[in-house]
């Protein structure tokens, strides 16, 4: 098993970072990475990392990478829209079935990588799985989910804040909105609010697998309709539950990693145990 | 204030922001933003599971500090939301 850190052009020339994780022996299975969006990306990178070893250590290969305009990659998060994160991942799937020669891709998202993964899987055919991990089904609630960060950033701050009606209206003005110290142009902003997964009927008839906290009733809930959503024709659809949400505390400190997430997804994508997994 | 919501405010802090940090529950009037207790995450999360647990909506215009400071004061808020 070996891991190294390098930069590849995505299909605008733009330099994108990017971590993979190789295995020794040939693997019919590959895995690219979707990460969240924002301050998730940061506090669940730890995670995602020790997925991707974990997953290299049982013999999957694997590729993380950052999209335009986040982490190391090149551009401004200003320039990130819907269709770049899905593009950016459409070349990532190009790139690890060049350096892999898996026959089989399967994109795992945490959160809005999820979402990006799911939209990615409606436009690319090559991918033959997805593991949607907590994912973001309704755009305009994750959009009032990032206002709520900003407003209780200013009340932490001990000042009063603003309305989401004003952020709007700085939207329409600026043409950008800073969300978590970058900035987030309106074309983004009302991309991620026209997302609603569960709107249209899915064109991916692939194996689907999708999490959601056990102490979120709602996203429980939310989970089994996007079963339901993507039942039709696909082969094997799942849900199962998570113990803590690893995407908004430091794991670095907090040392909380989801294991069993990590050996539930491996047994469901190896089918290992897929019986006993369905019961 | 309504005791229960109170005390539903005071478990969700100590095991779900501090996780388990401390095993008593916390006082009431200790003021949470200035001791570092809750953030903007942590003060989002609570709310968020509030608006939930009782099927109620945080309108923009209860999005001030003073509601914020304390465990009574929160409860204040929401016992006033949910009535």
């Amino acid at each position: 098993m070996s891991e190294q850190a390098f930069f590849f052009s995505n299909r605008n020339g733009e330099r994108l970072f990017a971590f993979e994780h190789l295995v020794e022996s040939a693997s019919d299975i590959g895995v690219v990475f979707c990460a969240p969006f924002g301050e998730e990306k940061s506090r669940a990178y730890r995670v995602l990392a020790k997925f991707a070893r974990y997953l290299s250590e049982r013999g999957i290969p694997s590729l993380r990478f950052d999209s335009k305009g986040s982490g190391d990659s090149e551009g401004d998060m200003v320039d990130m829209t819907v269709d770049s994160l899905v593009e950016d991942t459409c070349d990532a799937i190009s790139l690890l079935k060049a350096r892999t020669k898996v026959k089989r891709v399967v994109l795992i998202g945490l959160r809005f990588g999820a979402t990006v993964a799911a939209l990615t899987a409606e436009r690319d055919e090559r991918v033959n799985s997805l593991v949607l991990l907590s994912p973001i089904l309704r755009g305009a609630h994750y959009w009032r989910e990032l206002l709520r960060m900003k407003q209780f950033a200013s009340i932490w701050l001990q000042q009063a804040a603003k309305k989401s009606s004003e952020y709007k209206q700085i939207l329409e003005r600026d043409g950008r909105l800073e969300i978590e110290a970058q900035f987030v142009s309106k074309v983004f902003a009302e991309q991620i609010q026209q997302i609603n997964l569960l709107k249209q009927t899915p064109s991916f008839k692939g194996d689907l697998l999708v999490t959601a906290l056990a102490k979120d009733s709602l996203a429980c809930e939310l989970a089994a309709k996007v079963i339901e959503h993507y039942a039709e024709g696909n082969s094997q659809v799942l849900w199962t539950e998570e113990e803590r949400d690893y995407w908004s505390v430091l794991s670095l400190f907090d040392q909380y990693h989801p294991i069993p997430t990590f050996d539930y997804t491996y047994q469901w994508l190896t089918g290992d145990d897929r019986a006993a997994l369905s019961a | 204030m309504n005791e229960e919501i109170a005390k539903v405010i005071n478990q969700f802090i100590v095991t779900e922001v501090m996780h388990g940090a401390s095993d008593q529950p916390l006082d009431i009037d200790l003021p949470l933003l200035d001791e570092g207790i809750l953030d903007s995450l942590g003060l989002q999360q609570l709310i968020t599971f509030l608006e939930g647990k009782y099927d109620i909506m945080v309108d923009d215009d209860y999005l001030m500090p003073e509601y914020f400071t304390s465990i009574r004061t929160i409860a204040e808020l929401i016992s006033g939301l949910v009535e």
